[in-house]
């Protein structure tokens, strides 16, 4: 078996494992509230390992086949005894998938032919399969039990749902569609009648022949839904196919601007021309906009995985708590989505640990005992803005100033003039942490500050707003996507250069201002009320200014840069003017180059250098003071 | 160091390209790597310089929408800068799976130096350059030095590009 295969057999295994998460959360949420699991979902749960066990098993994975095999045969036991379904049973289900999960990831790393590779995991299938020979015994007694009267509870069953549940609502459902209700009402109970004996007969009589036709049956039915769901669901491509369009159109959104404002033809009158030029360039937008659509997917992804989460992180903590998401539906770039999954479970963990309190304190502040975590996310603009609301007690001012004062980072006559604004800051430093104690789950340094610095990186930022004793909301805002920038062309003698519009405020003419040479390598110029630094781009990049000589500054047109308040002046020869531009990463063989961020390829073949002019002006006015 | 030989060898796995070499001159000298590491030989396309990086990095250049790297090989080499001219030759490779460019004077042509004609380059002194240099290779009457690819690109640059003002 190619390895390249298994590799990609194991993306779509961990695929159906989310699937399976998210169902068995969807379980939990009926068990609690004791309500019976609906069938559907127990199918459904049945079906994905069931999927995961058939294609395992093609793959020689054994491990991965005999925990999901123990999983399957469970929740087909539920299938049949719903009432069976309590707590432990679920617990069962969440370990199995744990493992599966582990299993899976190991198999990623260290190929080993899908053996188990950890005493627990052999011990817990043990647990499994004698929890199945359990139920399997009990159902053997009672079927033996049952078997003369064998008919009368099925029928119970039917005539007992048909009266109790649905005799009112079933005229409703009538009246608006006829035919659904009756028909699965029908599969069900010639389903049960059918199978049960069968199954039940053969779970202790020859147990393959049966399984293997319920395989058959159940592949059967399998088919028929994925074939349903791979209708709306996405084919899986490439990145790498994916970036080469990328690049294309890039290029094309480049090059069109080339073609249709061509020098040669600028000068003629060409009405005709135009016009097709406009629907060109029109179509061309279109297709950017398209081929930027297909990187994009919905941020649902990463929430969902909240879930588990919240679930884990309240059991630890003995608190009660409802996540609430909205929003999931908004899309956004790929890869900014996998970099937004660990803030999100820091921020979310903090929100239970410190944020939320225990149900007894939320009771003595008058609020409900549950409490209330709501992730939501929308698209404003070019921006996806991600927001984790809580109801817990909020932050502390006081608290948070101490421990300020105490690190020594503001003094303590200044804290009564700062605003709550200013006060929330301070979390985001390094090593601030107002924990009390340490627990396993926060409270070890590792703290908002990595937080916003994952964020940052995204170009995105981080915002928290708090009102005390009613909750904290944290703001995470990132752009819609990376792959492209709109960004300003320049040219510095040969080599051509991007600015992000984002950094850019103004483009000036420089030969008509005066420029005041501070001392070698430092100038300044008069822009509106300020004095700013203008410096050459050799000397960001550690050489002499040619601003030097001024002489030579005939001509050069002044970009005024912008970043964090602070303004920079940067001279070029040409501005060719604002376009889309693909980014590109620059080979680590260039190591320690600070001032870049990336490369991109213009359309008359030229690579052009992405400038970070964040970095250029953090690292330029540090050094130079004016 | 004769299992660092075996070493070099043991890798490349595919009998075909097993003892065959792309020679290329500088001043005069033939030197030879193995044509496993060569995925395309290029006329020189137009080089977009990185500022603030070592100067035998020449910079990046444009191969059908790669961005990839070039060095200069003359000037890793601590030989003088020589313009480039109508016959100077990118030949790129990949290692460790990063594309590289190489700017050559000229490329000659693939020979095969069957390993006994491989003799392990005597150790004279540690001199920047020789450190690039792993055997030489008989070849009729002619010896070609043949050079350790992977050594182009060892930690010594990174101590180079930091001594840059500005980084």
């Amino acid at each position: 078996m190619e390895r390249d295969d298994v590799l990609e057999y194991l993306l779509e295994a961990r695929e159906t494992l989310e699937n399976i998460e998210k169902d068995l959360l969807q379980f939990e949420k009926s068990t609690l509230d004791g309500s019976l699991v609906e069938r559907d979902l127990l199918d459904t749960l049945f079906r994905h390992f069931h999927t995961i066990k058939g294609s395992s098993g093609f793959f020689g994975l054994s491990a991965i086949v005999k925990m999901a095999h123990a999983a399957e045969n469970l929740l087909d036991y539920l299938r049949n005894n719903p009432e069976a379904q309590d707590e432990d049973t679920l617990e069962l289900l969440i370990t199995a998938l744990d493992h599966l999960n582990e299993l899976v990831e190991h198999e990623e790393s260290f190929p080993s032919g899908g053996d188990f590779f950890k005493e627990e995991q052999t011990q817990f299938l043990k647990k499994l399969n004698e929890k199945n020979d359990l139920i399997r015994l009990k159902q053997i007694q009672t079927m033996e039990f049952a078997e003369s009267k064998q008919e009368e509870p099925e029928f119970g069953l039917f005539s007992e749902t048909k009266l109790s549940e649905n005799s009112n609502e079933e005229f409703g459902l009538f009246l608006e569609s006829p035919k659904p209700n009756p028909k699965e009402e029908f599969g069900l109970f010639t389903n049960d009648s059918k199978q049960t004996p069968t199954e039940e007969f053969g779970l202790f009589a020859k147990k393959e022949e049966t399984l293997g036709k319920e395989s058959l049956q159940k592949t059967e039915e399998i088919l028929k839904t994925e074939k349903k769901s791979i209708i709306k669901k996405d084919i899986r491509i490439d990145t790498d196919k994916l970036d080469s369009l990328l690049d294309i159109v890039g290029e094309i959104v480049i090059t069109e601007p080339m073609v249709t404002d061509h020098p040669d033809i600028t000068k003629l009158k060409l009405e005709n021309f135009q016009k097709t030029a406009l629907q060109l360039k029109k179509l061309i937008r279109n297709l950017q906009e398209i081929t930027l659509s297909l990187r994009m997917v919905p941020i649902a992804g990463i929430f969902t995985r909240m879930e588990r989460l919240v679930r884990d992180t309240a059991k630890k903590t003995g608190k009660q708590v409802l996540l609430s998401i909205s929003g999931e539906d908004t899309e956004i770039d790929k890869s900014i989505i996998e970099e937004m999954y660990d803030p999100l479970v820091h921020i979310i963990r903090n929100a239970i640990d410190h944020g939320l309190e225990t149900p007894q304190e939320r009771k003595e502040a008058g609020k409900q005992p549950q409490g209330t975590i709501q992730l939501t996310a929308n698209q404003s603009g070019k921006e996806v803005w991600i927001e984790v609301r809580d109801d817990g007690k909020g932050l502390s001012r006081e608290k948070i100033l101490n421990k300020a004062v105490s690190l020594g980072l503001i003094h303590q006559s200044e804290t009564e003039n700062l605003e709550d604004k200013d006060v929330w800051e301070f979390l985001f430093h390094p090593g601030f942490s107002t924990a009390n104690k340490v627990t396993d789950l926060s409270g070890r340094g590792v703290g908002l500050d990595v937080v916003r610095k994952n964020v940052t990186t995204l170009k995105g930022f981080v915002d928290v707003f708090s009102n005390y004793g009613y909750g904290t909301t944290f703001l995470i805002r990132v752009p819609l996507t990376l792959a492209i920038i709109e960004g300003l062309v320049v040219r510095k003698s040969d080599t051509y250069f991007i600015l992000p519009s984002i950094d850019v405020k103004e483009s000036m003419y420089l030969s008509n201002e005066p420029i005041n040479e501070l001392y070698k390598n430092n100038h300044s110029i008069q822009y509106r009320t300020n004095q700013i630094s203008i410096v050459d781009i050799n000397l960001l990049f550690g050489k002499d200014s040619e601003l030097n000589d001024q002489r030579s500054l005939k001509e050069k047109y002044l970009i005024v840069t912008e970043s964090h308040e602070k303004q920079m002046g940067i001279v070029f020869d040409e501005i060719l003017g604002n376009q889309s531009i693909v980014i590109k990463p620059i080979s680590p063989i260039f190591k320690n180059i600070n001032g870049l961020a990336g490369c991109t390829i213009l359309g008359n073949g030229h690579a052009g250098l992405i400038l970070d002019v964040r970095k250029l002006i953090s690292n330029h006015l540090s050094s130079v003071t004016i | 160091m004769s299992q660092q030989l075996k070493s070099w060898d043991m890798s490349s796995d595919e009998d075909t390209m097993k003892d065959l070499y792309l020679c290329f001159s500088l001043e005069n000298r033939d030197y030879a790597f193995e044509v496993r590491h060569l995925t395309e030989i290029l006329a020189l396309p137009a080089i977009t310089t990185i500022p603030g990086t070592a100067p035998f990095l020449k910079g990046v250049i444009n191969i059908r929408g790669k961005i990839i790297p070039v060095m200069d090989v003359r000037m890793r080499f601590d030989m003088p800068f020589k313009p480039y001219h109508e016959r100077t030759c990118v030949l790129l490779v990949e290692l460790d799976g990063l594309p590289l460019g190489l700017i050559v004077d000229t490329v000659n042509d693939v020979l095969r130096i069957p390993s006994e004609n491989i003799d392990l380059a005597p150790k004279i002194g540690e001199s920047k350059s020789s450190r690039f240099i792993y055997a030489t290779g008989r070849v009729g009457d002619s010896v070609k030095i043949l050079i350790n690819l992977q050594r182009l690109l060892t930690e010594e640059e990174t101590v180079l590009i930091k001594d840059i003002p500005g980084n």
